[in-house]
């Protein structure tokens, strides 16, 4: 007996320990098998993605290249008019002295405009500045709206993601459906759909059925022909909601 | 013991619960395309001029309803089920096959068989075997297409039904003739009851489908006339003064409503045809004409202009209780009511042109279904899914088909002369 426990002591402990760890894991709630949620993301989400990204990254350059032609402009105006300046005064200095008065009153002018031209690039550069620091400003939370958009989706807004499912399998589905023409509003077929992990169609097995076998036929036919769906490839959302499915077949856009 | 209801109350809402929360996905929607399906060609030792294969692909397509495979197009030709493979038809996107034969047998028998399989359920959902004459070649395949497109559709098919109509070649010259034609559905086959040098109107079918009844002008105004098909009976009916016209049998074929004008103006009248009685029913100065029956056999439908324009009126025989039933368009003519009772039939005036039109009775909706004009003399067919027509094609009368649902149109080809007044028969049993 003592014998057993000195020998075995610690491989007792071992398995002691090893258990231990494995409760504190489970209380933890680690899971082997758990991957990040790959999810294919709704198409509606998407597509106002693509229409915001250009929108923020197309708007700025072409206002920066209008203010800088602006710019460019501003100073070979300038330009020609320091040289027109230069000529005149080499030019004759009798007609300078004489019109020492007016020059003063030009040179007034010349620094007035000059001041007006400065002002102008002071405003035209903090505009520039605005803009630049919007557009970073608009793309920053862009990012960040994809980014949330993204941790809501991978958070697991599961609706979401199954609403996204449903309406691929109703759209594939509703092509798909050829009403016979004894169908009548009113008539409904309730369908049992199940599909292997790929999203292909296993079985079809009508579980209430319509009461006219054309109709009934006309709905198994619909999902027949669809033969395969867009599943979640994360396997717990699979079992869950797709493994196994009913589809009710509820015309309301019959004429009769 | 209330431990032990509990756990299985319990248990029963788990199983509840957990039967409930399968998702269900609501399709309230559909496109309603044609129905793809292959004939197979028909394993066969007997000289036809067409392939039975042939002419029930044909009466397929005609129905609107199916879009039948080219026997070109087929990866195969299976003669038995051995033969079948699903994975061929799939890929060609068959949603069903036929398959069938048809053989000698003592005597000019013919048996034929077919088979009818579910491609996407790969299981065989019917199959049938006629024995017939040689001559009734056209008949059986028109079989083979009827039991076809009820398995599939839900609804009698009405191939191996008959049309009535009324050739005329050279009318308004002195060699004018008019002649009374049946043929089969589809325009083939067809032979003359009557051969006539004055007009035949208003033809139509008793609901046994051996008797019809006609408009003639050979006493030298019009007269009402009763004949069977194979031409051993014929009889005239009316001959009074004035108007003798739109000669239709009550769904029991026991009454022919008529109009007669014989004291004045045209009123409609129920003629018994077992005591040649006659009951008028309308009593109006105005113009009551264009009888039919309710399906129940208890009503009248008919035109009238006693509004200030021809629309569309029902009268309950045994109340006398009159209901007027069209309010859209200020033409609306010769009303027909479907087999439900709830759906009419009528040649509908829209900005001048006539049309054939539908209504829900209950929902008040007017569906157009013809885009030619001058359309007139619509007839459903008795599956109520297909409606013959009169059109005009060039100057020329032509017969026109329509699907109720509007989707399919096609013209009964006429190479010898102006068509019109067709009739489309009862189903006719044997």
């Amino acid at each position: 007996m003592f014998y057993a426990a000195r020998h075995y002591s610690l491989p007792f402990l071992l398995a002691l320990s090893l258990h231990a760890a494995a409760a504190w894991a489970l209380y933890q709630g680690w899971n082997p098998e758990k991957e990040l949620l790959n999810v294919v993301k709704p198409q509606t989400v998407m597509a106002s993605l693509i229409v915001l990204k250009p929108k923020a990254k197309a708007a700025p350059p072409p206002k920066v290249d209008v203010a800088q032609k602006q710019l460019e402009a501003e100073r070979a105006k300038q330009a020609k008019a320091d040289q027109a300046k230069v000529r005149k005064e080499a030019k004759s200095k009798a007609e300078q002295q004489a019109a020492a008065k007016a020059r003063e009153e030009q040179r007034l002018a010349e620094r007035a405009r000059q001041a007006q031209a400065d002002k102008q690039t002071a405003a035209e550069l903090a505009r520039q500045e605005r803009l630049a620091r919007l557009s970073e400003l608009a793309a920053t939370s862009l990012q960040q709206a994809i980014a949330d958009e993204s941790v809501d989706l991978q958070a697991g807004s599961e609706e979401q993601v199954l609403r996204s499912y449903h309406a691929a399998i109703y759209e594939l589905v509703r092509t798909n459906w050829s009403r016979p023409p004894s169908s009548r509003t009113g008539m409904q077929a309730r369908l049992q759909v199940e599909l292997i992990p790929t999203g292909e169609v296993v079985a079809v097995t009508i579980i209430d059925s319509s009461g006219n076998a054309a109709f009934d036929r006309s709905a198994e036919h619909a999902v027949r022909l669809a033969k395969r769906f867009e599943v979640p490839q994360e396997n717990a959302l699979f079992e869950r909601h797709f493994r196994r499915f009913y589809i009710l077949f509820q015309p309301e856009d019959l004429l009769r | 013991m209330t431990r032990a209801l509990l756990v299985v109350a319990l248990v029963f809402t788990f199983v509840q619960s957990y039967a409930s929360s399968l998702d269900t996905i609501i399709i309230d929607r559909g496109v309603d395309e044609p129905i793809r399906i292959a004939i197979a060609p028909f394993q066969t030792d007997v000289s036809a001029p067409q392939g039975l294969d042939d002419i029930v692909s044909f009466d397929l397509a005609r129905s609107g309803q199916f879009d039948p495979l080219a026997s070109e197009n087929m990866l195969s030709h299976p003669k038995s089920r051995q033969e079948v493979f699903f994975r061929d038809w799939r890929i060609l996107k068959a949603a069903y096959l036929v398959i069938g034969s048809a053989r000698k047998q003592v005597g000019d028998q013919i048996e034929v068989s077919f088979e009818l399989y579910d491609v996407l359920a790969e299981r065989q959902i019917l199959t049938r075997r006629y024995t017939f004459s040689k001559s009734q070649w056209r008949d059986v395949a028109h079989r083979v297409a009827d039991a076809v497109y009820e398995e599939i559709t839900g609804i009698r098919g009405a191939f191996s039904t008959k049309i009535l109509y009324v050739l005329a070649q050279g009318a308004g010259t002195p060699e004018a003739s008019f002649r009374l034609e049946v043929a089969d559905s589809d325009g083939e086959r067809s032979r003359t009851l009557l051969n006539s040098r004055e007009p035949i109107l208003s033809a139509s079918w008793a609901p046994d489908g051996k008797r019809v009844v006609y408009v003639t002008f050979e006493t030298g105004r019009p007269t009402i006339v009763m004949q069977d098909l194979n031409g051993t009976y014929r009889e005239r009916l009316t001959n009074f003064k004035g108007i003798n016209s739109s000669p239709v049998f009550s769904p029991d074929g026991r009454k022919l409503a008529m109009v007669l004008s014989k004291d004045g103006d045209p009123e409609i009248f129920i003629m018994d045809l077992a005591t040649r009685k006659l009951r008028q029913i309308t009593r109006h100065h105005a113009i009551d004409t264009e009888p039919s029956w309710t399906p129940d056999g208890k009503g009248i439908i008919f035109t009238s202009d006693r509004g200030g324009r021809p629309q569309i009126y029902q009268l309950e025989l045994a109340t006398n209780f009159l209901e007027r039933l069209t309010f859209t368009g200020n033409y609306n003519a010769r009303g027909r009511l479907m087999e439900d009772g709830k759906h009419l039939v009528f040649v509908h005036r829209r900005n001048g042109v006539f049309h054939i039109a539908w209504q829900d009775l209950e929902r008040d909706n007017l569906q157009v279904l013809t885009a030619t004009s001058l359309d007139e003399s619509p007839s459903l067919a008795p599956n109520g899914t297909m409606l013959i027509y009169a059109t005009q094609d060039q100057g020329r009368g032509i017969l026109a088909v329509v699907s109720i649902d509007g989707r399919v149109k096609y013209r009964l080809p006429s190479s010898r002369g102006d068509v019109r007044e067709p009739a489309w028969s009862p189903f006719l049993d044997g």
